[in-house]
C-alpha cells in the first residue's frame, strides 16, 4: 500500500458514505452519484473509477448475503489528493480472496473477471484478513496495477 | 418495458441495449439473447451505441452469447463500442474471440 496515499493528501470533506441495499440496482444508484460529479473525477478517469466501484460492490452484493442473509454492506468513497479511495465492507463471513487474487481467467471464461479487473485497474488493492472488506485506490494518471488504464 | 431493441432481418439480428450492460441489466438481456439463438439467429450483432459502461458481468454475457451462437454454427460481433469499452475488451482479450468495432468503426 502506498503510504503517501494512505496517510497524506486526505480531503476529509470529500467523503461519501452509504449503506448499500443488497440489490444490483443499489449499485447503479451509487455509481449515479459518482457520475453526478461529487468527486471532481477527471473525465478520462471516470470510466475506470466507476468500473472499480462496480466490481467491488457487485462482489459484496452477490456474495455477502450467501454467507449471512441479514448482512449489511457499507460503502465509503473518499477523494484523496491524487486520486480516489473506495472501501466496501460487509457483515458476511468473507471469502478466500487469496485463492482468486492472482488467478487470470481464460479469454473464453464467462465469469471470474471481477477480481482480475480490480487487480489490473487499481493502483492499490487490499482485502481484510477475513475477506469481508476491500479497499481499492486509484491514483489518477498513474494507470492500473498491470495495464495502461 | 424492455430496455433494449431488436432489429431482425432473416437469420440476422441486432440487439441494442438502451443503457449500460452491467450486473443489474444482464438478467434482462440474457434471456433475450438466448431467445434469439433458439429462434435460429446465426448472425447476432450487439450494438453498444447507447452503452457507456460494461462490467465483468456484462463481459460474461458477451462471451456467453458468443459461445451459444458459435456452438450453433453462427457468428457474433460487437459494434459501436465506446473507446473505454473497446480498451476494456482488449485488455480482457475478449476481442480474440469475436470482432469488436468502436464508434468510429475502428476495430
Amino acid at each position: 500500500m502506498n503510504e503517501e496515499v494512505r496517510n497524506g493528501g486526505r480531503r476529509p470533506s470529500s467523503v461519501l458514505q452509504r449503506r448499500v441495499p443488497t440489490t444490483l440496482e443499489a449499485i447503479d444508484a451509487i455509481c449515479g452519484e459518482l457520475r453526478g460529479g461529487c468527486f471532481e473525477i477527471p473525465e478520462d478517469e471516470l470510466f475506470t473509477v466507476e468500473l472499480l466501484l462496480r466490481e467491488a460492490l457487485t462482489n459484496a452484493v452477490l456474495h455477502a448475503p450467501e454467507t449471512n442473509p441479514s448482512c449489511e454492506i457499507w460503502c465509503e468513497i473518499e477523494r484523496i489528493r491524487s486520486g480516489i479511495a473506495m472501501r466496501i465492507r460487509d457483515t458476511g463471513t468473507g471469502f478466500d480472496w487469496r485463492r482468486h487474487l492472482h488467478s487470470t481467467p481464460t479469454a473464453a471464461a464467462e465469469s471470474g473477471r471481477g477480481i482480475h479487473i480490480l487487480r489490473r485497474h487499481s493502483s492499490a488493492l487490499r482485502f481484510s484478513e477475513q475477506g469481508n472488506q476491500v479497499e481499492v485506490i486509484r491514483i489518477f494518471g498513474q494507470g492500473g496495477g498491470n495495464g495502461k488504464f | 418495458m424492455a430496455n433494449f431493441e431488436i432489429r431482425r432481418d432473416g437469420d440476422s439480428a441486432t440487439l441494442s441495449p438502451g443503457g449500460d450492460v452491467v450486473a443489474s441489466s444482464v438478467p434482462e438481456l440474457r434471456p433475450a439473447m438466448r431467445d434469439l439463438v433458439r429462434s435460429g439467429v446465426s448472425d447476432m450483432v450487439l450494438d453498444l451505441g447507447r452503452t457507456e459502461m460494461l462490467d465483468s458481468t456484462g463481459i460474461g454475457l458477451l462471451l456467453s452469447a458468443y459461445n451459444s451462437v458459435s456452438q450453433a454454427g453462427g457468428k457474433f460481433s460487437v459494434v459501436e463500442a465506446s473507446g473505454e469499452i473497446l480498451e476494456l475488451l482488449r485488455a480482457m482479450r475478449v476481442h480474440q474471440h469475436f470482432p469488436v468495432a468502436g464508434r468510429s468503426g475502428s476495430q
